[in-house]
């Protein structure tokens, strides 16, 4: 098998630093199994010299037996990176919003652009891409990463050891985080990071993979009794390992220790910090011991036998001595703030989270107060959670799994076409962006093509927007009499009579015809083209021997019309639609503190935004400091939209309804990225492919039920039955923004019921209705 | 009425938390709050904004266009192979066009993009800097207001003084107050002939003081409880605008005829000196004061007092506006000003803004008006420079408003 391609900027086995160390650990392990491995680096020798030089020599060495290619690196202006980074490094951590780009005016392309870089090791990627198997890139922040990935994208996977800091509200980091094929993390709050500042479009290519620990079985017999002079065995203490730097929070817990012990005199309870750094501690703090860097071995010691270990930092995307302690079946603090660690305690049961310094000084005490056996039971909690993803044997059979280094199982394409068909190609009357029906018809054509058919898509009315993806209908030009044929029926066309007269084998799927009487005063043109559709719908029923609805609604609504057993074929609603960037304005608008109340569709009177403005004042005037978005296309001229803005008038709701309009797919993602609840009160729903949208971004939906709406939602969101009383909706809708509990719950109902309508689980539906066809 | 298929939800668990939600907000103050600030997203807007985005999109997807082969998907098998291989010679003789067409899209859509993020951010500081402008004008209306009250604190404390002068005078300085504005009714008829001759039309005069209606509207003065008061209304042309405009007004004049000529045609006038109306007005009691071609005639004391007055019957919000002769303009100040032989003096307009500004009144500000034209204007073509130079002195506005707010 072709090797993989470790891409990272520095590489040796003695550098510092958690992604040069994971590299290291990776690259050797994969190779120990027996996969073909080459390092990609720069001849830059480590992070702390001069990232302009090249110290080692370029061209191919081995390491370890390890083959490692070094490439020269660009000249930079360091002086101007200085400027674009201490500019990004002044914004105020709280005043970073996922989607909104703190490195303004330009300093993000200064930033990336005078990063270390390599374009001998780009020109290689480019050149090289095909002997290699996959790439594996790491971490997410430096120039050789941001330039390179997008070169071999498809074939990248990126390890971003990802943390909460200005530099991941990078635009530059985000678009490699969309463009790579798949993502590896360390730990289930790096994915939860990534998730929060990325939206649910990145969800499934990634994988936690985990970091591997050396297991600490150790024998205390072996171990030294005494560490710079402190008997281990005769003192009770607290470890704190690691690194200094203002962002570990060493300080903060030194003070917290200062304060407990003020509060307990008598206290026998100690506190030993250890790890490199030029700051020292507790030279002149009575309990506090220091010690600066020490050996493994000493490291060793004063984890098997401390009481607990304190990781109070808020910047980890994982920490190893987590781990390490939990080897050693000691129990461990960490900062509630920090999502790797917290996450990790928290998935473990292995210790406790505190945040404030009134938390960890509470910590010491309770501490002092418990008896071996609780730390004992919940270190051994620990000890199983590494076990499982931390033991290098494990990780590296994930590595393994995601990057398809098993033996390889064939998937050849076009083998496992159903039909003797060649050809099924679709039709449908208008073609639009931001279309459900449009983007149902582009996946089917996916999975169509994946089957092994030659597939297009043909169309009526083609929006200039998507000419790459559908071509015109010309009196059937390109569709070839035997060619299978789908035909998407929503609204009445010029194409009733081509697929009436179209010999070939054919199917017709149905996403129901709106109600002409629900529009007819606003738009009688449009009711006229719909009663046409309903019309046609009875004069296709004879031609038609394969049918589905996208719900058991509207299938009954095609029996009615005198189809045979029509199939459900539901609509597919992917995340990875969402793996575009969100509008950076709307996300910087909506994120103000208010709670955003979101609805997506038409302003049409079926869909009742009217109850639902009602509602909304109920809400608003219960709680304040809300927002109601309405999105979906309207004319201002129309009646509706002047009734609602009416309406909105009476309620003095002037500035807390956003009448948002048709928008670009960028915007509708940054309207559910900063929703808090989507509230439907909606009379006609054939489908509702919002409602499952909504889900798909962890939006609580709250929906009436009626039409489609309780079949599309199933145990997903909360349903009601009446509108009478907008009060009790109100104090509902309350709940599930605000309630934990209520939220969290329907929130897990919701990750059930989205993956019914992903198109692996909607394939084999597929797969039945096209082998309906009798090809 | 709720309902959920979801197996860990309890909906009669859930109804109660909801009725208990329910209890609680009811059983809390009822008041609403308000969000600010508001909302200031335009309904349309953020969808051009996206347009541009979303068209820039699709232009980066094209950016590399000619650099390689597509999938060709449609075609299968053997086709496949040649159809790429094509292709490929293809794109490689293209070469000589599509790099530089290439170099040519990347530095456009970068440039593009610069654009886009430095509109962006633009936008972002526009936004601060109209809320800081909010903020200023806050602070700014509560300066005013404050100036205000001191003003009236020193009114009130000269008032006792004086109060306190005369009881320990004894009363004595009773007689020697100042001579009253009042000319000799004797000359009434004289002037009205000199107004006629040297003044202008009426029909000019009304020409001219159009300009002010729109100032006296944006003030909200010439309504019910906010009438306008016009001082020295003479022959009432501004009296017979406000009468048209539906606005209420009210004159005052010393001269017995002009009064007379006006209560003929139907005005409110009284015959009355200025600050011993004003004097006798309560405080906060009109929308507007308005006096053309008065001030000029008053002496520096009665001025100031007139000022003071004015501050303190306005009603806040209330406009006073004073039209005189503009002395800049040499031809006025050097000779037309005097034709009247009852003028003082010229009157330098930023010593009067000072002045009303000091005495308690905001947002203080000059208007320069009708300014000669046409022929009086000496012709540029022959000296340019030494035209203009004259005609700024000579033929800039001839009159000056000075106009000002009570906070």
């Amino acid at each position: 098998m072709k090797p993989v391609g470790v891409v990272i900027p520095w590489f040796g086995r003695d550098l510092k630093g958690g992604a040069e160390q994971l590299a290291w650990q990776v690259s050797n392990r994969l190779a120990g199994r027996g996969h073909g491995v080459e390092v990609l680096t720069t001849c830059c020798a480590s992070f702390l010299e001069d990232w302009s030089t090249n110290h080692l020599p370029a061209g191919v060495e081995t390491l370890d037996g390890l083959v490692v290619r070094r490439f020269k690196v660009d000249k930079r202006n360091g002086e101007l990176f200085n400027q674009a980074n201490t500019h990004a490094l002044s914004v105020p951590a709280e005043s970073l919003r996922p989607g909104s780009n703190p490195f303004t005016f330009g300093t993000g392309d200064l930033f990336v652009a005078e990063n270390i870089n390599s374009q001998a090791l780009e020109r290689y990627l480019k050149r090289h891409k095909k002997k290699y198997h996959a790439f594996i890139f790491l971490p997410y922040l430096y120039g050789v990463i941001l330039n390179g990935l997008p070169l071999v994208a498809d074939k990248a996977w990126l390890q971003p050891c990802l943390h909460d800091e200005v530099y991941a509200y990078l635009p530059a980091v985000e678009h490699i985080m969309r463009s790579c094929r798949g993502l590896l993390y360390n730990s289930l709050g790096e994915e939860r990071l990534a998730l929060n500042l990325f939206g649910p479009g990145i969800g499934r290519k990634g994988h936690v993979v985990g970091v591997g620990v050396e297991s600490l079985d150790l024998d205390p017999g072996a171990l030294p009794a005494k560490v710079a002079d402190i008997e281990l065995e005769n003192t009770k203490y607290v470890l704190c390992l690691g690194r200094r730097d203002p962002t570990k929070n060493t300080a903060m817990l030194v003070t917290a220790y200062q304060k407990y012990r003020a509060a307990h005199p008598k206290t026998k309870m100690e506190l030993i910090l250890a790890g490199p750094g030029e700051e020292r501690f507790g030279l002149s703090v009575p309990g506090v011991h220091d010690l600066g860097l020490v050996s493994e071995t000493d490291k060793e010691a004063l984890l098997a036998r401390c009481r607990a270990l304190f990781q109070p930092s808020r910047n980890e995307s994982y920490s190893r001595v987590i781990m390490e302690a939990w080897f050693c079946n000691r129990p461990v603090a960490a900062h509630g703030a920090c999502l790797a660690t917290a996450m990790a305690v928290g998935a473990a049961g292995g210790g406790w989270l505190a945040e404030s310094l009134d938390d960890w000084a509470g910590l010491f005490h309770r501490l002092e107060q418990a008896d071996d056996l609780q730390l004992l039971e919940l270190g051994k909690k620990g000890r199983e959670y590494a076990r499982r993803y931390a033991e290098w044997d494990a990780v590296i059979d994930r590595y393994e799994d995601v990057l398809g280094l098993k033996a390889a199982e064939k998937t050849g394409r076009g083998a496992t076409r159903p039909t003797a068909l060649r050809t099924i190609h679709q039709l449908t009357p208008g073609f639009a962006y931001g279309d459900a029906i449009s983007n149902q018809a582009i996946m089917i054509r996916g999975l169509l093509r994946d089957m092994g058919y030659r597939s297009e898509i043909f169309t009526e009315h083609l929006d200039p927007l998507m000419t790459h993806e559908a071509r015109l209908f010309k009196d059937g030009k390109g569709i070839k009499e035997n060619a299978g044929l789908i035909y998407h029926h929503s609204i009445g066309s010029g194409l009733t009579d081509f697929v009436i007269n179209h010999p070939g084998p054919k199917s017709l799927i149905y996403h129901n015809v709106t109600p002409p009487d629900l529009v007819r005063d606003a738009d009688p043109e449009l009711a006229r083209i719909l009663e046409q559709g309903l019309h046609d719908l009875g004069r296709l029923a004879p031609h038609f021997s394969v049918s589905a609805g996208d719900s058991q609604f509207n299938s009954r609504d095609l029996e009615e019309n005198g189809f045979s057993n029509p199939f459900v074929l539901p609509i597919f609603v992917a995340p990875e639609k969402w793996n575009i960037q969100a509008d950076p304005n709307m996300m910087m608008r909506l994120h103000d503190g208010r709670d955003n109340i979101l609805f997506v569709g038409r302003l049409v009177a079926n869909k009742c935004q009217h109850d639902l403005i009602e509602a909304f004042a109920a809400y608003h005037s219960m709680y304040g400091n809300c927002r109601l978005i309405l999105v979906g296309g309207f004319i201002e001229e129309e009646s509706y939209y002047q009734r609602l803005a009416e309406l909105v008038r009476q309620h003095g709701l002037e500035g807390d309804v956003l009448f948002a309009g048709k928008v670009p797919d960028s915007t509708l993602h940054a309207c559910y990225r900063c929703a808090h609840l989507y509230w439907s009160m909606s009379e006609h729903e054939g489908f509702g492919v919002p409602l499952i949208e909504a889900m798909w971004f962890d939006v609580p939906v709250l929906a009436y039920k009626s039409s489609a709406v309780p079949e599309t939602m199933d145990e997903g969101g909360l349903l009601f039955t009446d509108k009478q009383d907008f009060g009790q909706l109100a104090a509902a809708a309350r709940l599930l923004i605000h309630d934990p509990e209520v939220k969290d719950k329907i929130i897990s109902g919701q990750h059930r019921r989205r993956n019914d309508f992903l198109p692996e689980a909607i394939g084999p539906q597929l797969e039945a209705l096209v082998r309906g066809m009798n090809g | 009425m709720l309902e959920t298929k979801n197996p860990e939800i309890d909906i009669a668990d859930l109804l109660e938390k909801v009725g208990a939600e329910l209890k609680h907000q009811q059983t809390k103050s009822t008041g609403t709050q308000k969000n600010t600030p508001q909302d200031e997203l335009q309904i349309n807007d953020p969808y051009a904004w996206n347009q541009l985005r979303e068209t820039l999109k699709m232009a980066e997807l094209n950016v590399d266009a000619g650099a390689e082969v597509t999938s060709m998907l449609h075609y299968r098998g053997i086709v496949r192979k040649i159809a790429r291989l094509l292709g490929k010679v293809t794109v490689f003789l293209g070469r000589v066009i599509t790099i530089p067409q290439r170099n040519f899209n990347a530095s456009i859509l970068h440039s593009q993009r610069i654009i886009l993020d430095g509109l962006r951010d633009m936008n972002r500081n526009t936004a601060q800097l109209e809320r800081e402008m909010e903020r200023i004008k806050e602070k700014s209306a509560l300066i005013d207001y404050l100036k205000t009250s001191v003003i009236t604190q020193e009114r009130r404390v000269s008032i006792l003084l004086e109060e306190l002068r005369r009881q320990v005078d004894g009363g004595e300085s009773s007689n020697t107050s100042k001579p009253e504005l009042r000319g000799p009714g004797i000359l009434d008829p004289l002037y009205l002939a000199f107004e006629n001759q040297f003044r202008g039309t009426r029909e000019e005069i009304r020409q001219r003081l159009l300009e002010y209606v729109p100032l006296v509207r944006e003030s909200g003065a010439g309504v019910e409880g906010r009438e306008l008061l016009d001082i020295g209304c003479g022959r009432g042309e501004w009296l017979e605008i406000m009468h048209d405009e539906g606005l209420l007004a009210k004159g005052l004049d010393l001269n017995h005829v002009l009064v007379q000529d006006c209560l003929d045609r139907g005005f409110i006038v009284e015959e009355n000196d200025a600050l011993s109306y004003l004097r006798s007005l309560p405080d906060n009691s009109l929308g507007a004061i308005t006096s053309f071609h008065l001030i000029e005639h008053l002496s520096f004391d009665d001025r100031v007092a007139l000022f003071d007055e004015s501050v303190r019957v306005l009603k806040s919000g209330g406009i006073a506006l004073f039209e005189t002769p503009n002395p800049r303009n040499l031809l006025v100040g050097g000779c037309n000003f005097w034709a009247d032989p009852t003028h003082l003096r010229p009157l330098y307009p930023e010593t009067h803004q000072f002045l009303m500004e000091y005495r308690g009144f905001c947002r203080v500000e000059l208007l320069y008006l009708h300014p000669h034209e046409g022929e009086q204007r000496l012709p540029e073509e022959e000296a340019p420079q030494l035209a203009a130079r004259l005609n700024e002195v000579l033929s800039c506005a001839r009159d000056y408003t000075i106009v000002g707010y009570k906070a």
